[in-house]
């Protein structure tokens, strides 16, 4: 007997051959892929969502920097509160590693715009008496007018927050005076918002020979801003506490600003476990919907396999074409889950004033995931498929 | 116009695995020379069916040998069956059976999908088939825009198409009124003056009693073999 030339699809043939189903029946077809969609949207809009508040949080935690710490008086074992040595500056600047101090030190007074405002309406503005380094420790920068200066911080003159200058309706400090309890101060600069310390944004800033001479300020810091070369943080902190207060340590609060940020990323990213659990779920019901669409079809279209197989089709192309067909509906599906999801983070992020971020990542595992997922789901059905007999499939049952 | 066999059955039989087990064919010997032009006839349950089904190498028969166009199907693989199919088969059904998703030349072109071709080369053997049949002119539509009659002629072109050793038509006119019937049986006499082979199957008397050669099926036996005197068209062919 001679052999015969076995039966040969080409490549080229599949996509064509995939989409038949997909082709003849639309409306199922798209409303099938919407479940994968859905499922694939959920992830990628969790997924880009977490990543541009990580980013924001990143880019916070960047400007902080992480090598910054924060000195501030504590309470004492029975609660009483304690203050500051006045030299905890000085002596903080005399430790290695570290770049720079500068202590702010509240000054009980009330800044006022002139004498027609109440000496109660304090505006909720603090005046601090400040080293001149300050502006550096704090990465704080000049909006209008300059800083303090070893002469005007002997001068009644204020450098104002721009929260502070807000209140007090001053736009910019050209011969602007206020009232510091009754004393005329001139206005010789305005900052910009601290990005990193908020607080200061609703401060008046005084030099600290001028407090003393003026409001008898005992120079007690509230604050003591330290910078410190990246490396040694740790080393620097645990020394910070004996260094100011060597006799009560207990007394001194050592923070980090920087960890607040780093917590609040830590919250995120169980938030975003959870609800990638969710989309997780949304995505196995739209695997098993393609399933079920496969299973259908495959009953419907038994005509189709045995003409197929008539027309010299083996099990394996019948297999493939099912398989193919499955896994297409799937990346379907799954292209539209990853424009969904990036349309919902586009949103969120426009809403919320944080920048865009989706990693190529997501969007390729996306799309193979959905992929994958289509794959299995026509995995049976397409074996179904290629099991018909075809002198059964042939004849309508 | 005759030459080697096409098919060649010798001593037939299949059985379906039950229970009960059901014998449908035994001891079916015939065969079937180029060109030749066979009609096979009998009522329903004669067993017609499972003859096309291993005529067709869309089964196996439980005992016996069939060779088709110098195949031996009786007991090659699955794969081995489908490449026979692919190769040396035509098949026409009742129901036409076409793809509703595709125009009358691409529905044609699927007989030549799983031949491994071009779909150049496919779409040109395909207009070459359609012309044969006379609906070149049709070949932009859909199945749904074709009556009953061109459906059928279009099925034809598309067991034509890959040029098979053996066109295997399963009660062609069974869906179709008179007219288009006839239309559709001159176009199978006209393909057997060009020289094809042709098994056609049906349960309609008048049907077979206008072919040169019919094979009568009874209780899965065949209970005749009658060939008519040649007509004095085919003479003159």
């Amino acid at each position: 007997m001679t052999a015969v030339a076995a039966s040969r699809l080409r490549p080229a043939d599949l996509p064509a051959l995939a989409t038949v189903g997909i082709r003849t029946r639309r409306m199922r077809s798209a409303l099938t892929a919407l479940g994968i969609a859905i499922g694939i949207g959920a992830l990628v809009a969790v997924l880009g969502i977490a990543s541009s508040t990580k980013a924001e949080l990143d880019a916070r935690l960047a400007a902080l920097g992480t090598n910054r710490l924060e000195v501030a008086p504590g309470q004492s074992l029975v609660g009483e509160n304690v203050t500051l040595p006045p030299t905890a500056a000085a002596r903080i600047r005399r430790l290695p590693a570290v770049t720079g101090a500068a202590a702010a030190s509240r000054v009980e007074a009330v800044v006022r715009r002139n004498p027609l405002v109440p000496r109660t309406n304090t505006s909720g503005i603090s005046v601090n008496a400040t080293d001149l380094q300050l502006l550096d420790t704090v990465g704080a920068t000049v909006a209008s007018g300059r800083w303090l200066d070893p002469a005007t911080a002997r001068l009644p003159a204020v450098v104002l927050g721009s929260t502070a200058a807000r209140r007090l309706g001053i736009g910019s400090p050209a011969g602007r005076q206020v009232l510091i309890d009754d004393q005329p101060f001139t206005v010789i600069g305005i900052l910009a918002p601290v990005p990193l310390y908020a607080s200061l944004d609703s401060g008046a800033f005084i030099g600290f020979p001028v407090a003393a001479e003026r409001f008898a300020a005992n120079g007690n810091p509230n604050s003591v801003f330290i910078t410190v070369q990246p490396a040694s943080i740790d080393t620097v902190r645990g020394l910070l506490a004996a260094t100011v207060n060597p006799i009560r340590p207990a007394d001194v609060k050592v923070s980090r600003p920087s960890d607040a940020v780093a917590a609040q990323r830590t919250v995120s990213s169980t938030l975003t476990a959870l609800l990638l659990g969710l989309g997780g779920v949304a995505l196995l019901v739209g695997g098993i919907g393609v399933a079920n669409v496969m299973v259908i079809g495959v009953m419907e279209r038994r005509t189709e396999i045995g003409v197929r197989r008539a027309l010299g089709a083996t099990r394996r192309h019948i297999r493939l074409q099912f398989l193919s067909e499955a896994s297409l509906l799937g990346l379907g599906g799954g292209l539209m889950g990853v424009a969904l999801g990036a349309a919902v983070t586009g949103g969120y992020t426009v809403v919320r004033h944080v920048t865009f971020s989706l990693p190529p990542s997501v969007v390729l595992a996306g799309g193979a995931t959905a992929l994958l997922i289509g794959a299995a789901a026509g995995l049976s059905p397409a074996a179904r498929a290629a099991r018909l007999a075809p002198a059964d499939a042939i004849r309508p049952v | 116009m005759t030459g080697s066999d096409v098919l060649r059955l010798d001593a037939v039989g299949k059985e379906y695995p039950g229970p009960p087990v059901t014998r449908a064919l035994s001891e079916v010997t015939f065969s079937v020379r180029t060109g030749e032009y066979v009609g096979v006839v009998g009522p329903s349950g004669s067993g017609k069916s499972t003859l096309l089904n291993l005529v067709g190498a869309l089964d196996r028969p439980s005992e016996g040998r069939i060779v088709i166009d110098g195949h031996d199907t009786s007991t090659v693989s699955d794969r081995q069956l489908s490449a026979v199919r692919c190769r040396s088969i035509g098949f026409v059904f009742q129901s036409f059976n076409l793809v509703d998703g595709l125009d009358a030349v691409d529905n044609v072109a699927l007989g030549l999908l799983y031949a491994g071709e071009s779909t150049a080369s496919r779409r040109r053997r395909a207009m070459t088939a359609l012309e044969r049949v006379g609906l070149s002119h049709r070949s932009d539509h859909r199945p749904s825009r074709l009556s009953g009659g061109e459906r059928q002629r279009v099925a034809i072109a598309r067991a034509l198409v890959s040029d098979p050793a053996l066109l295997l038509a399963d009660e062609p006119t069974g869906n179709l009124d008179t007219q288009n019937g006839d239309a559709v049986l001159e176009l199978f006499d006209e393909l057997h003056r060009e020289g094809a082979t042709i098994v056609l199957i049906t349960h309609d008397p008048q049907v077979a009693g206008r072919l040169p050669r019919t094979v009568a099926i009874r209780d899965g036996h065949v209970c005749s073999d009658v060939t008519a005197a040649p007509t004095a068209a085919e003479v003159s062919a």
